[in-house]
């Protein structure tokens, strides 16, 4: 119906994506000290999200998307000395997955800051809409 | 002539002016074809279709089917829609009460 109207859809994509990447950390950070189950197994592995624009073609306009959630496989796991662990080799060392909570962190820390940029660009577009609307009121 | 017959003549006259005003030509400026009833009756289509969505994302927030950003984003659309809608109607209104009161 109007641009301020396609301001906030797009907007709104821009936060379900930021949505999916609290999401995908999320994941990562509970299961940071997910060990190998079994001995010579993998642990958890760090899961990385990444975005590309799209075409709406309903809209007519280029907005956000969730390209694809993949799983870090060029980043080694930790070795971790734990003779009593299930997962535990001969030598008693488990594989830890390859999750640096500090970068989650930062990771999130980005994500809030992005989603609350997409909501600034919805309550905008709204105000601006009322504001016109108003002009009409005097 | 009396007063009576004078007021009758001018109340058919009224009524004769009420009925072409609000059949189809009744509104419609001279110079491009669309009239100001048309346009009004597809504003309002637009907001009932944008006011039923809001409706439908509402109840599928309801159940727990719907995206939060889809329901805030419907929602809004149709509050905006709405909101556009009353104010144009209030405007036109005021207008017509305006040209109402002329002293003649």
């Amino acid at each position: 119906m109007s641009e301020l109207f396609d301001a906030m859809t797009i907007a709104t994509h821009g936060m379900r994506a930021q949505g999916t990447r609290i999401r995908v950390i999320s994941e990562n950070v509970s299961n940071a000290n997910t060990a190998a189950t079994t001995p010579g197994a993998d642990p958890y592995t760090r899961q990385i999200i990444s975005f590309k624009n799209e075409y709406d073609r309903e809209m007519g306009r280029d907005r956000i998307t969730v390209d694809k959630v993949e799983k870090v496989q060029n980043e080694p796991f930790p070795i971790k000395y734990m003779p009593d662990h299930p997962g535990a080799d001969e030598s008693g060392h488990v594989k830890m997955p390859n999750v640096n909570p500090l970068i989650e962190a930062m990771d999130m820390r980005e994500a809030q800051r992005t989603y609350e940029a997409n909501l600034g660009m919805v309550e905008q577009s709204r105000t601006m809409f009322l504001q016109t609307i108003d002009l009409l009121r005097r | 002539m009396t007063i009576d017959q004078v007021s009758s003549a001018a109340a058919s006259n009224i009524y004769k002016t009420a009925q072409n005003i609000s059949g189809d030509k009744g509104l419609s400026s001279d110079n491009d074809g669309v009239s100001f009833g048309n346009m009004v009756k597809e504003g309002v289509r637009d907001t009932i279709q944008s006011v039923r969505q809001g409706e439908q994302a509402s109840a599928a927030a309801v159940t727990g089917e719907a995206d939060i950003n889809d329901v805030v984003d419907a929602i809004t659309k149709a509050e905006l829609t709405l909101q556009t809608v009353v104010t144009v109607r209030d405007r036109m209104i005021s207008a017509y009460q305006d040209i109402m009161r002329m002293p003649i």
